[in-house]
């Protein structure tokens, strides 16, 4: 009975707790400027405190109703609640990021516009990239999951990298559909320099990968052997790995010179914003995580193990130091002030 | 530096191209050296084909008002020749003589005509 009531409790805390704090965000978001004040206490702190004062209120009186609790697991029962705490909220999270909701991106455009319409091309672009990233990332572990037979995490890592950098392409991939209408059209003729929307950094280490990985390749097609423990299976990673350096490459091409009609300043800015963003933190960044991946898989196989292993280790800190874009950290960053001159612009065409 | 054009007008689209870009450079909007932006680029913000500002281009290249340097891109010459050369005598020949025509077609005089040349030049 006890394990019952317990999970019963847990669930229901879960479901009426975070759907408050859903509620709270959604209010947040109509309201401008607001923060989190209302929830100090949010999420599973307040979910488990809940819980735990459920299990205790509840079991006693349904249990061992007058005072009696000889009968009662109460151990396993708060266990259980827990654990189901658990779950109910993982499953909350997974449902939430399947959906595509992101409250998050909205807060980081404050931060880095001061317009309104700039807000809301940046809003878009972010709810988009962050989504078709995480989706991405997300179907890449299920399908390594599958696919992991001998308990290895390699194809699950590699994998979920893949899967976020398919996600993130496609995420820019958007764009493609776009056409003209029939009626005229303008056009800026400044040239858009692709330097000026690239990290100088990651494309050195883009190029230093791809480099890598060509002389992988020569020394297999060559027979040459690093420290005698080559398996001759390299080629297949130093190909892929070229392969995703030719398609970041490609796609940070497509990003600067995709279609820009005439717009106002401060649309132009937030535009030039969003595609620097694209190119580096949305297909450069995936690109070299699983660069590393590839790469350091790549040197394994000719025998530099240990070069490997850092590579993936490196590729891991990456991932991590640049989930959900990077663009987290800007939460604790004070709103930008709203431009004064600019007029409204009618809507963003781009990004 | 907008660039307007209309696919419904009349006018070719590159020719449009070719005749905005040569006023903008004849009044100095676009300064010599001016790199233009790539043809891909123009294309793509005008939802054009490449062909069409390839085409536009090359239209101007070869009234001199650009140059293309190879990969390094196509830049804005300077469009002032001086005025006594041959070829600048013979394109100003040609251009009055169509200016003449399309003004008598209009049932202008010449003073009319005058005056609307007078006109057009203090606006440029």
């Amino acid at each position: 009975m006890g394990w019952l009531i317990g999970g019963v409790v847990a669930v229901a805390a879960t479901a009426a707790l975070l759907g408050g704090v859903w509620s709270a965000e959604r209010g947040e978001r109509r309201g401008a400027g607001r923060g989190r004040t209302g929830f100090a206490l949010r999420g599973y702190p307040l979910v488990i405190v809940v819980m735990v004062l459920g299990v205790l209120l509840i079991v006693p009186a349904t249990g061992g109703g007058n005072g009696d609790s000889g009968g009662i697991d109460w151990v396993p029962a708060i266990v259980l609640a827990f654990a189901l705490v658990l779950v109910c909220g993982a499953l909350y999270t997974l449902g939430e990021n399947l959906a595509g909701y992101d409250p998050d991106a909205a807060r980081i455009a404050e931060r880095l516009s001061g317009d309104e319409a700039s807000r809301r091309l940046l809003t878009r672009w972010l709810q988009r990239a962050r989504w078709r990233r995480w989706l991405g990332g997300f179907l890449g572990v299920v399908v390594g999951v599958l696919l992991m037979d001998n308990g290895g995490l390699g194809p699950v890592v590699l994998l979920g990298f893949a899967g976020i950098m398919v996600g993130s392409l496609s995420a820019e991939l958007h764009h493609w559909r776009r056409v003209a209408g029939p009626g005229a059209r303008a056009a800026d003729l400044t040239r858009r320099h692709f330097g000026d929307y690239t990290v100088a950094g990651e494309q050195w280490l883009i190029g230093l990968l791809a480099a890598v990985a060509l002389g992988v390749l020569a020394m297999e097609a060559l027979g040459a052997e690093v420290a005698g423990g080559g398996t001759g299976g390299a080629w297949p990673w130093a190909v892929a790995a070229l392969g995703v350096a030719a398609v970041v490459l490609a796609m940070q091409w497509r990003i600067v010179t995709r279609r820009r009609p005439a717009l106002p300043a401060e649309l132009r800015r937030a535009d030039d914003l969003a595609r620097r963003l694209a190119v580096s933190r949305g297909v450069a960044q995936p690109g070299m995580t699983l660069l590393l991946t590839l790469v350091g898989e790549a040197l394994a196989q000719i025998g530099l193990g240990a070069i490997g292993d850092i590579c993936q280790l490196l590729a891991v800190g990456l991932w991590i130091g640049t989930r959900r874009l990077g663009l987290d950290k800007l939460l604790r960053a004070p709103v930008a002030a709203p431009a004064s001159t600019q007029p409204a612009a009618p809507g963003p065409a781009s990004a | 530096m907008i660039l307007r054009v209309d696919p419904s007008q009349a006018l070719p689209v590159y020719e449009q191209i070719r005749q905005q870009v040569t006023r903008m450079a004849v009044t100095g909007t676009l300064a010599p050296g001016t790199r233009l932006p790539t043809i891909r680029q123009l294309a793509a913000d005008l939802g054009l084909a490449k062909g069409t500002v390839a085409k536009a281009y090359e239209l101007l290249e070869q009234s001199a008002v650009v140059e293309s340097k190879g990969h390094k891109g196509t830049f804005v010459r300077d469009v002032a020749p001086a005025a006594d050369t041959v070829q600048a005598v013979d394109g100003l020949r040609e251009a009055a003589e169509a200016y003449v025509v399309a003004a008598r077609q209009w049932g202008a005089d010449l003073d009319g005509a005058r005056t609307a040349l007078d006109d057009a030049w203090r606006l440029l």
